[in-house]
C-alpha cells in the first residue's frame, strides 16, 4: 500500500541510516519501530528499509536501508540522446 | 550519534573551492526542494537541503567512495563559493561529508537562486560501472 512517506536519499545520518518524514503519510499509517517499509522514488529506485525512529509529533523518521538501491530509470535518463 | 535530532559538526565552513553534490535528476525540482525544506524546518528549525561535499573537488572520487551516490544517474554539482555568493550558507550536519545548504526562506526567487547554483552531470560512478550497480 502506498503511504507517501517523504525520503531524501541524500539526507544520510550515517552509513545506511537516512532521514525521512511521515507528515504527508496516508492517515492511519502506523510506523512502529522495527517495521519494514519499501521506500523509493523515480531517481533512486526502491529499497526496503527498517523504521529505526519515528517522532509522531513532527513525523520525523530515521530509516535503515536494508539493501542496495537500484535505479534503472536514472540509467535510461542519463543516456545521451 | 543522536539520530533523532540533526547533529552539527564542529568544523570550519568548507572553502569556496569545495564542491557539493546532490544526487538525483529530480532532486532539485522546485516542489521537491520545498517539500524537503519544509520537513527540515519542522524537524530542525531551518530550511536545509542535503548535499555531500567533495573537499578536494573530485566529484568522481566522492561518487565512487559513497555507496549511496553510485545509484542516481544524474548528480547536481555546485561550488561552495558560488552558493555563498548567492547568499546561501553551508551547515556541517550529521556525518561528514554531509552538509545542508541553508535557505533563508522558501520564496520562489530564493529557491530558484539556489537551484541556479547547480549544474547537472552524468554520475561518473555510473559511467565507471557501466550504468549498473
Amino acid at each position: 500500500m502506498i503511504r507517501q512517506l517523504t525520503v531524501d536519499f541524500n539526507r544520510v545520518v550515517d552509513g545506511p541510516l537516512i532521514r525521512g518524514n511521515a507528515r504527508r503519510a496516508v492517515p492511519g499509517t502506523d510506523l512502529e519501530i522495527g517495521s519494514v517499509v519499501v521506500v523509493g522514488d523515480d531517481d533512486w529506485g526502491v529499497v526496503s528499509a527498517e523504521v529505526v525512529e519515528h517522532d509522531r509529533a513532527s513525523g520525523a523518521l530515521v530509516l535503515r536501508l536494508l539493501g542496495e538501491l537500484m535505479d534503472e530509470q536514472a540509467s535510461e535518463l542519463s543516456r545521451p540522446a | 550519534m543522536a539520530m533523532g535530532a540533526v547533529e552539527f559538526r564542529d568544523e570550519e565552513p568548507p572553502d569556496d573551492a569545495v564542491v557539493v553534490i546532490r544526487g538525483g535528476l529530480r532532486s532539485l525540482d522546485v516542489e521537491k526542494v520545498i517539500e524537503l525544506c519544509e520537513d527540515s524546518f519542522v524537524e530542525f528549525g531551518f530550511y536545509g537541503l542535503s548535499v555531500f561535499a567533495a573537499f578536494d573537488g573530485d566529484v568522481e572520487a566522492l561518487c565512487l567512495r559513497l555507496d549511496r551516490l553510485r545509484s542516481p544517474g544524474i548528480v547536481w554539482v555546485a561550488n561552495c563559493g558560488t552558493l555563498r555568493a548567492a547568499g546561501f550558507e553551508l551547515a556541517a550536519t550529521d556525518a561528514s561529508p554531509h552538509f545542508d545548504v541553508v535557505l533563508p526562506s522558501l520564496d520562489r526567487d530564493i529557491v530558484d537562486a539556489m537551484r541556479a547554483c547547480f549544474e547537472a552531470r552524468d554520475n561518473p560512478a555510473r559511467k565507471r560501472s557501466g550504468g549498473q550497480r
